[in-house]
C-alpha cells in the first residue's frame, strides 16, 4: 500500500488543471480552493470520468491513467469510493441497497450483499432505516449513507467532495465530529476538496491549495496558516485557528497555557476559534481597555507581503498579526522584539467544532 | 427531496368561459361513447361478441399489440438510449426518420412497409426466395405494421426521459464499479421507470388501435391478419350491431387499462 501519488493534467475549454498530488494510507489530504479553481476537474479526473491529457495517477502501484503511455484504467475498476457533494443515493433504492450497491456490482447475490450491508448500519448508527429510501432521510443521515456506500466497497482511496457543505450550518460540527472518527478506521488514503478553510484545518493532515487550476501551496495547516505564500490564502487560509472549549466566553487553548476571551458565551463545549490577523492589534506599551484581550508577547518572525506586513508573535500566543509596513517601522519591530498584543472580545469568533 | 409542488388553488369563481368551453370539450367525449351505449344491442351482446370473427378479431388485437409493445421496449429503448447519450453525425436525421410514422399517414406507413417487405419489395423479395418467408397478410405482418406506427411513442417518451437524467447517479454508480450496463440495469431503467411504463402503454394503445398500416400491409383475412378495427369497420357495413358490439369491447379494453394504469402508473412519474 502505497497511497496516491498524482500528476493530474486536463483541460476543460478555456481552463486547464495541472496540478500534483501524493497522499500516504491512512493520511487526510484537503484540496482548498476558492469555487472554480478545479476542484471538480481534480475528482472527475481521479474518479476516472475524465481522462487526463498528461501527467499519471498512480494508486497503490496500479497505474489508473497515463496518456503517455496509453493507459487509462476506466471508472468503474477504479476502486475510488467518492463521497459526493449531493451525496447521489439511488432514490429508488432503501438504505441497505444503497450501501451494499458496491458489492452487488462486484457479482454479490442481492440477499448475500444486504447482509454484508448490516455491519455499516451499524457503524453508522443507522439502525432502523435500512429499508428507507433516501428521501426518507434526514441531511446527516443521508451524509452517513452516503459515506457507508463508498467505504462499505472497501476502496483503495476516499474523496469526499464537499462533505459538509450540503447540510445545515447547526448540523456541521457534529457531523464532522462523525465524519473524522468514521474515516479514522481505515486505512486507505483519503481526500476531502473544500472551499472551507475551517473544515480543511479540522479534517485534514496535510492541505493542498488550488487555486485556478494551480497548486499555490501544501502544508500542514499550521504551516499555511503562518506562511501564507498568496494573497488567496492569507486572505481565507492565513486567518489564525485555534481550537478549544468555551467556559462561559473563556476560552480554553488546546496546548496553550493562556486563555482568550470572546463575546459569545453560549457556545459551549469544544469550539473552533478564529480570529483575523487584521483584528489583532500591536502596541508598545500595555493598552488600556479591560474589556479586551491583551498580552505581552515577542514578535518571532516579520514577513512582508507587499501591501501589508504579517507578523508572527512568539509565547505564549502563537498568532498571526496583520498591519501595514508604516506600523511595523514606527513600531521597530523585528524578530526577538517585546511587544503587547491586543484583541477585543467580539474579533474573536467561534464556532462549534 | 423537496414534495412536488402543488398546483396553486383556483380562484373561488372559475372564469365562466373556461367552464362553458371545458364542459363543451367534455361533451365531445361524451356524447359519442353515449351514442355508441345508446344503440348498444344490449339483450344480444353476449351472443354478438362470442361469435368467431369477433373472437378471432379479440385474439389477433391482443397478440400483435402485446407483441408490438414487447419489440418496442426491447429495440426501443436501445435506440432511445443511443439517441440520447451517444453523438454521432446524422443523429437528427435518424431522429427524424424514427418519430416519421408519428406524422405520416398510417396507409402510406403500410404502403411503404409492403414496398420493402412484400413479396416483391427490396427486401422482402430476396428474403421469400431465400426463406419463403412472407410478412404480408400474415399475423407476423400485423406485428410489424403495429409496431412501426408503435415504437416511436416509446422512443421518444424513453429518450426525453433520458435526456431530463443529468447523469449524476449513473456517475455515482461507475465510481462504484458498475459497468454501463450494469449501470443502466440497477440505476437508469429504475430511474426513467414511470417514462418507461408511460411509453410502453402509449405504444400498446396506439398498436390496439392500429387499422391504416395494417390494413395496407397484413391485409383484412379473418382469423389471420383481421384485428378489432378492422372488424369494426368490415362489421359497418353488413351488420351494424356487431360494429357496435365489437366497438364496446375496444372501449371496455381501453377504458380498463386506462383506469388500472393511469393512476397506478402515471400519477408516480
Amino acid at each position: 500500500m502505497t497511497g496516491l501519488d498524482a500528476h493530474l493534467v486536463a483541460s476543460r475549454g478555456c481552463f486547464d488543471l495541472d496540478i500534483a498530488l501524493r497522499i500516504e494510507p491512512g493520511r487526510t489530504a484537503a484540496l482548498l480552493g476558492p469555487n472554480g479553481a478545479g476542484k471538480s476537474t481534480a475528482v472527475d479526473c481521479l474518479a476516472g470520468l475524465v481522462a487526463l491529457d498528461g501527467g499519471r495517477i498512480v494508486l497503490d502501484d496500479r497505474v489508473l491513467d497515463d496518456p503517455d503511455k496509453g493507459r487509462f484504467v476506466p471508472a468503474e475498476q477504479r476502486r475510488l469510493g467518492v463521497v459526493f457533494q449531493d451525496h447521489r443515493l439511488f432514490e429508488h433504492l432503501d438504505v441497505l441497497d444503497n450501501i451494499s450497491f458496491g458489492r452487488r456490482v462486484a457479482g454479490d447475490r442481492r440477499r448475500v450483499a444486504r447482509a454484508g450491508a448490516a455491519r455499516w448500519i451499524e457503524a453508522f448508527q443507522l439502525q432502523g432505516l435500512e429499508h428507507r429510501r433516501p428521501g426518507g432521510l434526514s441531511g446527516g443521515q443521508a451524509q452517513r449513507v452516503s459515506i457507508a456506500r463508498a467505504l462499505a466497497f472497501d476502496p483503495d482511496l476516499v474523496v469526499l467532495d464537499e462533505p459538509l457543505s450540503a447540510l445545515d450550518v447547526e448540523a456541521r460540527p457534529r457531523l464532522r465530529r462523525e465524519l473524522i472518527a468514521q474515516l479514522r478506521g481505515h486505512p486507505v488514503p483519503r481526500l476531502v476538496i473544500t472551499h472551507d478553510p475551517g473544515e480543511a484545518f479540522l479534517l485534514a493532515d496535510e492541505i493542498h491549495v488550488i487555486e485556478d487550476g494551480r497548486i499555490t501551496q501544501r502544508g500542514a495547516a499550521d504551516d499555511i496558516r503562518r506562511h501564507p505564500a498568496t494573497p488567496y490564502v492569507a486572505a481565507l487560509a492565513g486567518t489564525n485557528f485555534l481550537t478549544g472549549v468555551n467556559d462561559r466566553g473563556e476560552l480554553l487553548l488546546d496546548g496553550l497555557a493562556r486563555t482568550l476571551r470572546t463575546a459569545d458565551a453560549h457556545t459551549a463545549g469544544p469550539v473552533l476559534i478564529t480570529v483575523a490577523p487584521r483584528a489583532i492589534s500591536l502596541h508598545r506599551d500595555e493598552p488600556d481597555g479591560s474589556a479586551r484581550n491583551a498580552w505581552p508577547t515577542t514578535v518571532a518572525a516579520v514577513e512582508p507581503m507587499g501591501e501589508t506586513t504579517r507578523i508572527e508573535l512568539g509565547e505564549p500566543l502563537p498568532l498571526t498579526v496583520e498591519i501595514t509596513p508604516a506600523a511595523t517601522e514606527d513600531l521597530g519591530l523585528a524578530p526577538g522584539s517585546p511587544i503587547w498584543a491586543a484583541v477585543k472580545a467580539t474579533e474573536v469568533n467561534i464556532t462549534p467544532a | 427531496m423537496s414534495t412536488p409542488a402543488r398546483s396553486r388553488r383556483l380562484p373561488q369563481r372559475p372564469p365562466p368561459v373556461f367552464v362553458l368551453l371545458g364542459a363543451l370539450a367534455a361533451a365531445f367525449f361524451a356524447i359519442p361513447l353515449v351514442g355508441l351505449l345508446a344503440r348498444a344491442p344490449w339483450s344480444d351482446l353476449v351472443d354478438l361478441v362470442s361469435g368467431d370473427v369477433v373472437l378471432d378479431a379479440l385474439r389477433i388485437s391482443l397478440l400483435s399489440s402485446l407483441a408490438a409493445a414487447t419489440l418496442s421496449l426491447l429495440f426501443g429503448v436501445p435506440l432511445a438510449w443511443v439517441l440520447s447519450r451517444v453523438e454521432f453525425r446524422g443523429k437528427s436525421l435518424v431522429r427524424a426518420i424514427v418519430t416519421l410514422p408519428m406524422v405520416l399517414p398510417p396507409v402510406v406507413g403500410g404502403a411503404a412497409l409492403l414496398f420493402a417487405l412484400g413479396r416483391r419489395g427490396t427486401i422482402g423479395e430476396p428474403l421469400h426466395d431465400a426463406t419463403g418467408f412472407l410478412l404480408p397478410f400474415s399475423i407476423w405482418g400485423v406485428i410489424v405494421a403495429n409496431t412501426f406506427v408503435a415504437m416511436p411513442f416509446l422512443v421518444i417518451t424513453v429518450e426525453g426521459a433520458l435526456n431530463n437524467l443529468d447523469g449524476r447517479h449513473e456517475a455515482a454508480a461507475t465510481t462504484l464499479g458498475a459497468s454501463r450496463l450494469t449501470v443502466f440495469r440497477l440505476v437508469t431503467l429504475p430511474m426513467i421507470a414511470p417514462s418507461l411504463r408511460a411509453g410502453v402503454l402509449l405504444a400498446w394503445a396506439r398498436a390496439l388501435g392500429e387499422f391504416g398500416a395494417t390494413v395496407t400491409f397484413a391485409g383484412n383475412l379473418q382469423g389471420r391478419t383481421q384485428t378489432l378495427p378492422l372488424a369494426v369497420f368490415v362489421a359497418l357495413e353488413q351488420d351494424r350491431d356487431t360494429a357496435i358490439a365489437i366497438s364496446l369491447v375496444l372501449v371496455a379494453i381501453s377504458l380498463g387499462v386506462l383506469v388500472v394504469l393511469r393512476d397506478r402508473w402515471w400519477s408516480r412519474a
